[in-house]
Order: C-alpha cells, then structure tokens, then sequence
C-alpha cells in the first residue's frame, strides 16, 4: 500500500468530520442560512408602567405625582417625560396644558425600580383667582424619552383617570 | 559522516527512540481537551454585569442582555470541532508511535493547526455576519445586537472581553507542540534521506 494512502484517507476523514455536522443542521433547517447562522432570540420587553399617586393644585399648577415603573426586562435610563394633558374640571371646565420633567443626568431604572416625580401643568383659573376644583377627569399623553444599553429610544403611553374630593 | 549530516536540534529533542514527543503530547492534550468537553475561552460583557458567552467544544452558552440566545450554527459548529479534533488528535497519537518516518510525517500533518485555523476562520465569518468585529489590540469582540423593542428594530452594540481560561492554554499548546512535532518529523526524513544519499554516494563505484 502507498504510504501515501493512509494520510489521505486521515485527511478526508477530516474533512467528512468537520463538515458533515454543518451541512446535516444546515439540511434540518432547510438550507435556510439566514435562519441557521441567526440569533433564535424572543423579544426584549421595555415597559414602564405609570400610576398617578396624587392630583393637587399648587398655584397656577395642577400638579401630578406620578410614579414610573421599570415593568420591562432590561434596565434603562429615563432622560425626559413629556406630557399633554387634556381634562375637565368639575365636569365644566375643559383644559388642555403642556408639561416636561428633565432628568439631567439621566436617571437609571433597574428591572421592578420605581421613581416618583411631580409633572406641573400651568393652568390659568378662569376668574383669575386661585384655581380650585372639585373633580377632574384628565387624559394624559406621555412621551418618555429613554437609553436602552445607549440606546435612545422613545415610549409613549397614555393614562386616563379621575378624582373627586 | 555523521558530521556532515547533522540531525537538527528540534528533532534531537522531539524524539526518544522513534516516538515524536511533541506530536505526541499535542495528540494527548487535544483527546484530553475532546474527552473534556470544557469551555476554550469565556467572553465577559462591558456592559451588562453577568452576560457571557461561553465558547468550548462543549455546550455553547450566550448570555446577551441577560437572556440566553441561541444561534443554531453555532451548536453544529460544536460537533464539528470535536469530531474533527479527535480524528486529527488520535492522527497525531499515531502518526508520533508510527516507527515510518514518510508515514509519521503524513499522519502528524499540519492537521491540528489547520482545524484550530479553518474552525477560527468559520467562526470570524459568523460574526462578521451578525455585524461583529474582533479588536486583537484591546482583547475586545464587538458587535450589534438587533432588538425587537415594542415593534420597532433597535441596533444595540455589545462588547465583550476576552477571558482565557486554562483550556485556551492548553489548546494553544496543543497546536505549538503539533506543529514544532510536524517540523521535528520533517528534519528526521531529511536527516535520514540525506544520510541514505551520502551512503549510496560513498559505496557507488568509480
């Protein structure tokens, strides 16, 4: 037998070896490379949750105590909120007010953390004295601009509710 | 005659009797490795504390943003380099105890560092397919993770740090010792053909 021969036959073992595998999952997943060399991964969920702890007035401002909730999976870092707010007061009054809140620094919200923050709408009372009002019904836009992994993305929601005292 | 042709240094110190300790030792540590099964190099995230990938001709783990992802190729790629690691390992085992210096050489081969090359290779082009890139100055693999955020397709970089674990070590000996094993066997062939030559010049009759 050719010295040779043995060598060769070792070498295309080797090759049979390293190859076979990549084609056979190449073949189960019907020659489908995108599909074979991509991430199988479900989707990352960024979520906050608000919830409006307290309406009071506080001179020409309606002020809401909101509490923001990281309810996602990955942590971020909240920048900016937005919000319109569109309401009625006492079931009379229809008001519509522009507030932002800046995080200068960014605020950073692990998975679950939660950060309260007082948005201020300006409002002007009609009689030009001190605004009061009984009961509110208010629709709340919210527009939060926040970094994923330095990510800038942008969530925006919207809450309605009402109060009366 | 034995000061003309002198035997080189490496082969000198590869061999003992006729077994090639170098490919011998790179055979052994290559089937240890296989046997093994554990991780050849661990990748640590800059970014996310815990996310890791785990690399190693066992199972493939990746921790990316704190869940663990699958990339299907990746799984294959496994099998292929252990299946190919232990044909060119059990090749170097008996291409270091074969006595027949052509057939020695034949079976020692570049084999080893040629898989290591062709496996490296294979696993560049995955991530230059996924948008990664390796940075050998800073010991860093980056890439762009694409995330499903709410609908809209965000583009997240990542960047991971090299970590060797005492399997890269070996691994990279492993392919040292093969290829000084394959150089040791090619001075011993010419060593010897040049001894046979010189012989059959001195006994030719004038």
């Amino acid at each position: 037998m050719n010295k040779s021969f043995i060598p060769r036959l070792v070498n295309i073992i080797l090759i049979i070896a390293f190859v076979s595998p990549l084609v056979y999952g190449l073949y189960l997943y019907n020659w489908d490379i995108e599909r074979f060399i991509g991430f199988k991964a479900s989707e990352v969920s960024v979520n906050i949750s608000y919830t409006v702890d307290q309406v009071y007035v506080k001179e020409n401002y309606i002020v809401f105590s909101i509490e923001i909730v990281n309810t996602g999976d990955v942590p971020l870092t909240i920048r900016r909120l937005d919000a319109t707010l569109n309401a009625t007061l006492d079931m009379q009054m229809h008001i519509s007010s522009k507030s932002e809140y800046v995080f200068p620094e960014g605020r950073g919200l692990d998975v679950g953390e939660s950060v309260s923050i007082d948005l201020k709408f300006p409002v002007a009372s009609p009689t030009g004295g001190r605004l009061y009002f009984k009961g509110i019904e208010y629709m709340m836009e919210l527009s939060l601009e926040a970094k994923v992994y330095g990510e800038p993305i942008v969530l925006t929601s919207v809450i309605k509710g009402g109060l009366s005292r | 005659m034995s000061g003309a042709v002198k035997e080189p240094l490496l082969t000198r110190l590869a061999y003992y009797r006729h077994v090639n300790l170098f490919a011998l030792i790179a055979g052994l540590i290559t089937l240890y490795l296989v046997l093994r099964s554990g991780e050849l190099v661990i990748l640590v995230s800059n970014i996310v504390e815990g996310d890791t990938i785990t690399i190693g001709l066992g199972e493939m783990e990746i921790n990316v943003l704190g869940r663990s992802l699958s990339i299907p190729i990746l799984d294959y790629l496994v099998i292929s380099s252990k299946l190919s690691y232990l044909v060119a390992s059990l090749s170097l085992i008996t291409g270091s105890l074969v006595k027949d210096e052509e057939l020695s050489k034949g079976l020692i081969g570049f084999k080893l560092p040629s898989m290591t090359g062709l496996i490296l290779t294979v696993v560049a082009l995955i991530l230059m397919y996924l948008g990664g890139s390796f940075n050998p100055l800073s010991n860093e693999v980056s890439m762009a993770l694409t995330i499903n955020i709410g609908g809209r397709i965000y583009s997240i970089p990542i960047s991971y740090s090299i970590k060797p674990t005492l399997n890269t070590y070996l691994a990279l000996t492993a392919n040292l010792m093969a290829i000084l094993g394959r150089l040791a066997v090619r001075g011993k062939t010419n060593y010897i053909r040049r001894l046979r030559e010189l012989s059959t010049s001195i006994f030719i009759p004038i």
